[in-house]
């Protein structure tokens, strides 16, 4: 089964025209036969009709007078003997013989009768005998009282049989190359009026020929236009595929040009074009968050295989190898907090978190990290709080990756909190989720970052951060693990006053497990 | 031999620069394109080491204003991307040579050297001064055959003179040249060195010209 577009749109247009031609030429052929045969018909019941017609006019001697009879001559005007009676004149004897003979002319044209095709079946000059019209009338002895032409009557053997209950009406006999109509005449005679239609089915076949030969013309013409049309219609198609197809990892540059479009292709290239454009911008995400991973690999690798070739130059003090070491061990914890960073999100894009699925009580989470914390805020001179619900508040998650969360959150508002400053955890349950906040009154973040927190490798104090280790993973890892939770996070900060970090989280109803999205679904709840 | 490294990195600026002072190098440091800038186009280094990613203004930006302002001072940048379309930006903009991070130390003090050799218009690391030489790439100088010791700061003197030979040095381009921001410059430090080489190489090794400065061979 052929599944091109343009063959099967060929098809259906071959179908129609082949349908609508051949009907046409059908419906022109059978008209044409019927009205030739209708009119044929027309003439020979007519004359079959006459023929009746005169017959029930004349009594049956008049019409067929006994062999050997001769007409009675009708007598003379004169009463007989009145010839020899009277003395006529030569001059009268004239008169009145003439008159006679007037007389008896008109009476034998009277008292004949005659039978002979009507005019429209006569045979008209330049016609073919084979062609001519012919009739029979039998006597009802079946023997042939006229016919014309005259070796017709020899031509049928014995008188056609009419059914007994057939109707006044002529009927037309089978015949296939004459139309020949019967009728039941007076006197129990029968007529027939026939002729022959071998002219008339040459015309018609020759007519035939005709329309068959110009249709098939028309078709093939048809055809070959809507061949033409349909290829105008699939090129652009065929421009759409070859744009789309020089598209390469490399290359994703190419864009479907719709000025030329038809309207309903038009959107079509737009949709594309707009997927494209989406492709593109993945695919450059993608290059840059490798060039970005490879650039901060590389520093504390720098770091660390610098100082490690500066210390081995000369000999050094037991002191200096200690510094040495520090530096390399720091060094070496930011690569090893990096590349967990960095394995983390790959998973999370991949949809294989692996996060085991347990009910986690939220409160005693939030009291984990603040107690984790407590020190480092003492440190820092800054006040941490919690706020906490009476009722415990149970989420379906990974404690380990929930609590990963709240201590990046913690540490983040730490950092950004100066001394004397204050960080609030708090816990809530509003509309059927869990929600869990972490406020600060630090510097907060500039307008022109906020839409770029979420970022990889994003940081807003690009020092500072560096410094503390911050590689700027953080808020993307806490992003990607509450979205595996079918959670959400967002925040709301004003710079110089704080930030307040909100994370929600779908509340367990006893007994079921909520719907997550298929990324985590992924994940084995074994 | 003054060098300028700009590196946003603290603890590799840290470790880099210490490196290059036990090279014998005079370090000025800077950790953004701002701080490099400015002192790039303050004072004369023999060449810079930049790093590319910094913050405020990137290295790119300040090689490209570097050279707008016809400061013909030899780059070497680092780059920590790994594109080949950020190295042949970087020589596009006017850079000497790269290194990419991590690289070898030596590697790196090699084609300082390289870079300084060729600023200076001499190919060869040796360069013979009668019956001195100076061999840069050991950093050695040696007296009719025989080493001679000299601490870094008289074999830098040594070095500069040896590879300007012909010219006269003045005073502030010794200054510019062997102290890094942070010393303590006194006037007659480079009297004492220039004595002490004397000492050590000959009275006519470095020939004083009054009011002017110091050459070697003029």
């Amino acid at each position: 089964m052929v599944r091109s577009m343009r063959w099967r749109l060929l098809a259906w247009y071959a179908t129609v025209l082949v349908v609508v031609i051949a009907g046409f030429a059908l419906l022109m052929y059978f008209q044409s036969s019927r009205a030739r045969m209708q009119q044929i018909d027309e003439q020979l019941i007519g004359a079959v009709q006459y023929f009746d017609a005169i017959l029930k006019r004349f009594p049956a001697p008049e019409i067929d007078p006994p062999e050997g009879r001769r007409r009675a001559r009708p007598p003379s005007v004169l009463p007989p003997g009145a010839w020899d009676r009277l003395e006529l004149t030569d001059e009268q004897k004239k008169q009145i013989e003439k008159l006679d003979a007037d007389v008896r002319t008109r009476l034998d044209t009277i008292l004949t009768v005659d039978l002979e095709l009507p005019p429209s079946l006569a045979p008209r000059e330049g016609d073919r005998a084979e062609d001519d019209a012919h009739f029979v009338v039998w006597r009802s002895d079946g023997t042939v009282l006229k016919a014309a032409p005259q070796s017709y009557g020899s031509a049928w053997r014995t008188m056609p049989a009419l059914p007994a209950t057939a109707s006044d009406q002529p009927l037309r006999l089978q015949s296939p190359l004459s139309r020949e109509f019967l009728k039941r005449g007076p006197h129990g005679m029968l007529i027939l009026a026939g002729k022959p239609i071998g002219r008339e089915l040459a015309e018609l076949s020759s007519l035939g020929w005709r329309l068959a030969g110009t249709g098939s013309l028309a078709l093939a013409i048809g055809l070959a236009g809507g061949w033409w049309i349909a290829r105008g219609f699939v090129q652009p198609l065929a421009r759409i595929s070859e744009t789309a197809g020089a598209l390469s990892a490399t290359n994703l540059s190419g864009r479907i040009d719709p000025s030329r479009l038809d309207d309903e292709l038009v959107g079509l290239a737009e949709v594309l074009n707009e997927t494209f454009s989406r492709l593109e911008a993945a695919f450059s995400r993608q290059t840059q968050f490798t060039a970005d991973a490879s650039h901060e690999l590389r520093t504390p690798l720098a770091i660390l295989h610098s100082q490690i070739e500066l210390t081995l130059k000369r000999p050094r003090t037991a002191d200096e190898y200690r510094e040495a070491l520090e530096t390399c061990r720091r060094a070496s914890e930011r690569m090893r907090s990096l590349l967990d960073g960095l394995l983390t999100l790959a998973r999370a894009d991949a949809g294989s978190l692996a996060l085991a699925f347990l009910p986690v009580e939220l409160n005693r989470l939030v009291e984990e990290a603040v107690a984790q914390y407590r020190d480092d805020a003492q440190c820092e001179g800054v006040t941490l709080s919690m706020t906490l619900t009476q009722e415990p508040v149970v989420v379906h998650g990974d404690p380990a990756f929930l609590s990963r969360v709240l201590a990046n959150l913690l540490a983040n508002a730490l950092r950004h909190t100066p001394a004397g400053g204050k960080v609030q955890v708090s816990l809530s349950i509003d509309s059927n989720r869990a929600m869990l906040a972490v406020a600060d009154t630090g510097s907060g973040i500039p307008i022109e970052d906020q839409s770029r927190i979420f970022e990889r490798f994003f940081r807003v104090d690009k020092a500072r951060s560096r410094a503390s280790g911050g590689s700027g993973l953080g808020l993307a890892i806490c992003k990607s693990v509450v979205e595996a939770h079918a959670g959400t996070i967002s925040f709301a900060s004003e710079p110089g006053h704080g930030t307040t970090f909100a994370v929600t989280l779908p509340l367990t109803v006893a007994g079921e497990t909520p719907d997550l999205d298929g990324a985590s679904v992924a994940a084995a709840a074994s | 031999m003054r060098v300028l490294i700009v590196e946003d990195e603290p603890e590799l600026l840290r470790v880099v620069a210490l490196a290059l002072r036990e090279e014998g190098y005079a370090v000025d440091e800077a950790a953004d394109g701002d701080e490099a800038l400015y002192k790039a186009t303050t004072w004369t280094y023999d060449a810079i080491v930049l790093d590319i990613m910094l913050p405020r203004l990137d290295g790119f930006q300040v090689l490209d204003r570097l050279r707008k302002e016809k400061k013909t001072t030899p780059v070497l940048f680092l780059t920590a991307r790994d594109a080949v379309t950020d190295r042949i930006r970087g020589l596009d903009t006017g850079a000497d040579d790269y290194l990419v991070k991590p690289f070898d130390l030596s590697e790196l003090f090699a084609r300082l050297r390289a870079l300084v050799r060729r600023a200076n218009g001499k190919a060869s690391p040796v360069i013979g001064l009668g019956t001195v030489t100076v061999d840069t790439r050991a950093r050695t100088v040696t007296h009719g055959g025989e080493l001679v010791p000299l601490t870094a700061r008289e074999y830098g003197l040594v070095e500069l003179l040896a590879l300007h030979r012909g010219e006269v040095v003045t005073r502030t381009q010794i200054y510019d040249h062997l102290f890094d921001e942070n010393s303590d410059t006194l006037s007659n430090l480079v009297e004492v060195h220039v004595a002490n080489i004397r000492r050590k190489l000959g009275k006519d090794f470095i020939q004083t010209r009054r009011g002017m400065g110091y050459t070697i061979d003029g």
